[in-house]
């Protein structure tokens, strides 16, 4: 359903731009399935992970070595290290150059990360 | 290793057509962008310019489908989502694409890596939320994800007024404009996962995203790399290759176009593209000496103009000492 700003909940993304004045109805759908710490998501395909990340309302994608600090995209060019994840267990992914592909596990990268899925880790 | 005669780094306005510019003109030539996506700032940019050879305003977007389907057409070999990420004696790129690294000899190197844009230091400038208008952009033209429902922008040159156009347009609030004139001291952002509130000058507003839109620095990286020749000049945007009047720089062999050789506009870029691309196809082998008449004709009838309108702009995004 859309609101009064023309943004759709749907295709479990809150923040899509579903209709715009100059680009025109948003086509297609979101049908690349992905986690985000074990929580389903869905991507339109050939989109960055870090527009998934963002359109489902995603805000931390790392914490900071050094003092915790959480941190989201910055740059979306691939050269800040802001949006860092761990993908399928391996560490200092960017999220805003690297496609989404249909069953990704994406965690949280905490810190410097490391190798491994914190999901395998979990008894 | 593989051998081409023209090689352009950076799929943008300049490279796009310095691609097309040395392809058309006969050199065999491959074209190399780390994104996925060609076309650079064109991808993700939706006001109209204005562009000379153009009789209406121009989609950024709707160009650089334009410019990619002729470089194909033209026969260029393109490299999409290939980062050159190094650049070596005797014009060697290194070259990472898809997860294999190899390397490009090529007679000529035309360098179109474009810019970046400028951060600012303030007190919560780290936190989530915060993003370059580019990244703004890209999120909310390119793939169609509005990041916040109301936004700060920073900024108050073109730049500034063009991302808070797209802003409304993708159906986000603009609740602030603010030019900080290098003050970072002016603005401070709050909030615990992410931005809640952006304070300008001491007041508060409630705010989820704040955009940079501070103006653009030279991406130079590979010339620097090279070790060609740079001026620092702080109104063009920081370290630029020298470059002679074929937009060669101090290497032989090595060219650069766009805003990576000073920060300026689309059309300078597409212009300076034109000339370089026909000046390194020209020297490998004679073309026809009225194109590069007309290229040189073109980029000198828009450039000066131009160039010297984006350095007054510049002094208001540097930071004083």
């Amino acid at each position: 359903m859309a609101d009064a700003r023309g943004l759709s909940a749907t295709d479990g993304a809150a923040r899509r731009v579903s209709t715009h004045p100059i680009l025109g109805p948003l086509t297609g759908t979101a049908g690349v399935r992905l986690t985000f710490d074990g929580r389903p998501l869905l991507a339109r395909a050939g989109e960055p992970l870090a527009a998934a990340l963002v359109a489902a309302g995603v805000r931390v994608f790392r914490t900071m070595p050094q003092d915790g600090e959480p941190r989201g995209p910055f740059c979306m060019v691939g050269r800040c290290s802001d949006c860092l994840v761990v993908v399928d267990g391996t560490p200092n992914v960017r999220a805003c150059v690297t496609p989404v592909r249909e069953g990704m596990r994406v965690e949280t990268q905490h810190g410097l990360g490391g190798w491994g899925s914190a999901a395998e880790e979990a008894p | 290793m593989r051998d081409v005669q023209v090689a352009v780094v950076g799929a943008g306005p300049a490279g796009l057509s310095a691609a097309l510019a040395a392809a058309r003109a006969g050199a065999r030539t491959a074209l190399f962008d780390e994104h996925v996506r060609l076309g650079g700032q064109l991808r993700y940019r939706i006001t109209e310019l204005a562009l000379p050879g153009y009789d209406l305003p121009v989609r950024p977007f709707a160009l650089a489908t334009e410019l990619v389907g002729d470089a194909f057409a033209a026969g260029v070999d393109v490299h999409a989502g290939a980062l050159a990420w190094g650049l070596f004696r005797d014009n060697t790129l290194g070259v990472i694409e898809d997860d294999a690294s190899y390397q490009v000899r090529a007679e000529r190197i035309i360098l179109a890596t474009g810019s970046t844009d400028l951060p600012f230091p303030f007190a919560g400038g780290s936190l989530s939320g915060v993003l370059t208008a580019r990244g703004a952009q890209i999120l909310m033209n390119e793939h169609r994800v509005l990041p916040g429902t109301r936004f700060v922008v920073l900024g108050g040159g073109p730049e500034a007024s063009e991302v808070a156009a797209d802003i409304r347009l993708a159906g986000g609030e603009v609740v602030a404009i603010f030019d900080p004139k290098g003050d970072g001291n002016a603005v401070e952002a709050a909030g615990e996962r992410g931005i809640a509130s952006v304070a300008l000058q001491g007041r508060a507003h409630a705010a989820d995203v704040a955009v940079l839109a501070l103006g653009r620095q030279p991406d130079a990286a590979l010339a620097l790399m090279a070790e060609c020749a740079a001026d620092y000049a702080a109104d063009f945007g920081g370290w630029v290759p020298v470059r002679d009047d074929c937009l060669q720089t101090t290497i032989p062999g090595i060219y650069a176009a766009g805003d990576d050789a000073g920060t300026c506009d689309v059309a300078v870029a597409l212009a300076e593209g034109k000339l370089a691309g026909l000046c390194a196809a020209a020297s490998l082998k004679p073309i026809d000496e009225a194109l590069l008449r007309e290229a040189r004709a073109a980029y000198e009838a828009i450039a000066g103009a131009r160039i010297a309108a984006a350095r007054r702009l510049r002094p208001i995004y540097v930071q004083g000492g």
